[in-house]
């Protein structure tokens, strides 16, 4: 994650993490689909990577509550 | 299958995104900025277009204002990380353009991309059956019933009746979670169907250099569909059946018992008589597939359909082709009097080319002078008369498939029959 200087407004902090966000969203998706198509051992991955779409999700939601802030 | 192009400027979202889309069954292309996304739709169609908002030199809202003069607009859909961009996109883009949620997941994009393309598909029955004859009513009244257990079906139908569409029709209805997969069991050899059904470990034979998960496994949650599985090698039936009855499979090579978890349909183009004469098909097996028998109509024997479905094919290369090619009346008339012995896929076949070969200062679509297929002689043959064949039983034949196109309608039959509908009655006594 780059690095971040005091002036970036939080504005700019929260279009970042959201991206950050997307980007792990997408390719934990990607995992999963590519997971579901070798079934051995998928059934336990899958699992984890849902829990790390499901905290990505959240994560986006507690971003969004600061919007109006 | 959508063309998507994907416009952002994250190359690890693009990336990522993008193997997803293809691993859905979709192409992809990838611009980076608002230029080379313009450069695209200029040169070539996308089905669908998703947007990022703020691109290195522009904006999505620029790139969108530039796809306004296109006779065929892509589907659009705007990827943002705020809900609330929802109402200005509506308001600046207009109602018909979605938005995608960041951290966008493998649920919305396959929503955006499997909505229905257009009015057409969205006005066939369970999405892909067109035709309203009370043949095919039946047909779809058996749909209704079959889709929501989990009892295995076989289609039995001439070739060209779409079997597979019926079969898409069942798994669609059943709402059930995993995809419909296909295998032609005429297609391989013996040995490539069982590595293909119920796949191989790695090194089982010569050439599996790693593991291959079979068509069963695949299908999990959902349909696997076995087209003519009467061409099945004799031999290899005993094993499907072992599947079927035990609900669980080995792949070759293995040792391990997987449970399968899938509702199967299968298909054949040969009648119950030669089922049990041609001895193609293991009476064990014949009744774990067809613990529900569907029997699809010629479309000779679904009058009006003919029209239907000519209107269906026609608006789809209309909108393939740009046109605006219509049927007249004569034209639609000559197309239900034939009588397609290559059924639905002989139809669309004949009317693609006359619509390739309908002048393009014309919108009329015009038919050639004869339209018969190279097999037209050989499959009325086997529905015509044949030397051998008694008065009675030729009289019996022909009141049923009367019978069978009017519903079981018996004035209408009697009608169609030229005879009373006592002489009908008294017939179908004579035949009890």
């Amino acid at each position: 994650m780059p690095e971040l200087t005091q002036q970036q407004s939080q504005s700019e902090f929260r279009h970042t993490v959201r991206n950050h966000l997307n980007n792990i969203s997408v390719h934990a998706e990607l995992a999963k689909l590519l997971a579901s198509k070798n079934a051995e051992g998928a059934a336990q991955l899958t699992a984890c990577i849902d829990k790390i779409l499901s905290e990505c999700k959240l994560c986006a939601q507690s971003i969004s509550k600061t919007d109006s802030n | 299958m959508s063309k998507v192009l994907l416009v952002d400027d994250d190359s690890l979202f693009t990336d990522a995104t993008s193997e997803l889309i293809k691993l859905l069954g979709h192409t992809v292309e990838i611009a980076s900025t608002a230029q080379d996304a313009n450069q695209r739709l200029n040169n070539e169609h996308f089905d669908v277009l998703m947007l990022d908002i703020m691109l290195p030199d522009g904006n999505g809202f620029d790139i969108l204002h530039n796809l306004s003069a296109e006779s065929r607009p892509p589907k659009v859909a705007f990827i943002t990380g705020h809900s609330a961009i929802k109402s200005m996109v509506n308001s600046i883009a207009g109602p018909g353009v979605s938005y995608l949620l960041k951290p966008i997941d493998l649920a919305s994009i396959e929503a955006l991309l499997s909505e229905p393309e257009d009015a057409t598909d969205s006005n066939a029955h369970f999405g892909v059956l067109v035709g309203e004859s009370p043949v095919i009513k039946k047909v779809y009244n058996y749909i209704e019933r079959v889709a929501p257990t989990r009892a295995n079906v076989m289609i039995m139908g001439e070739s060209g009746t779409g079997k597979e569409l019926v079969a898409q029709a069942i798994h669609n209805a059943s709402k059930c979670s995993g995809a419909m997969v296909a295998a032609n069991c005429g297609a391989f050899s013996p040995e490539l169907l069982s590595s293909e059904l119920f796949g191989h470990e790695k090194g089982s034979f010569t050439g599996a250099t790693s593991r291959k998960i079979g068509l069963f496994e695949q299908a999990k949650g959902g349909t696997l569909f076995l087209d003519e599985v009467t061409e099945m090698p004799i031999d290899m039936q005993p094993t499907l059946l072992r599947v079927l009855e035990t609900g669980m499979l080995r792949r070759v090579g293995g040792t391990e018992d997987i449970p399968i978890d899938c509702r199967v349909i299968s298909a054949t183009n040969r009648s119950r008589d030669q089922l049990a004469t041609e001895q193609c098909l293991r009476e064990d097996i014949y009744f774990r597939l067809a613990v529900f028998p569907i029997d699809l109509p010629p479309l000779r024997n679904r009058g009006n359909d003919v029209s239907l479905l000519a209107d269906y094919f026609v608006a789809h290369f209309n909108k393939e082709q740009q046109r605006n090619i219509v049927l007249t009346d004569d034209v639609k008339q000559r197309l239900i009097d034939y009588n397609w012995p290559g059924n639905i896929r002989e139809l669309r076949h004949t009317l693609y080319r006359a619509f390739i070969l309908t002048d393009s200062t014309t919108n009329t679509l015009s038919l050639p002078q004869e339209f018969s297929s190279p097999f037209a002689e050989s499959t009325t043959s086997q529905n015509a008369l044949t030397a051998g064949t008694t008065i009675q039983e030729m009289e019996r034949q022909l009141i049923t498939v009367t019978l069978e196109q009017v519903d079981g309608d018996k004035p209408t039959a009697a009608k169609m029959l030229g005879i009373s509908l006592k002489t009908l009655y008294n017939r179908l006594n004579q035949y009890e």
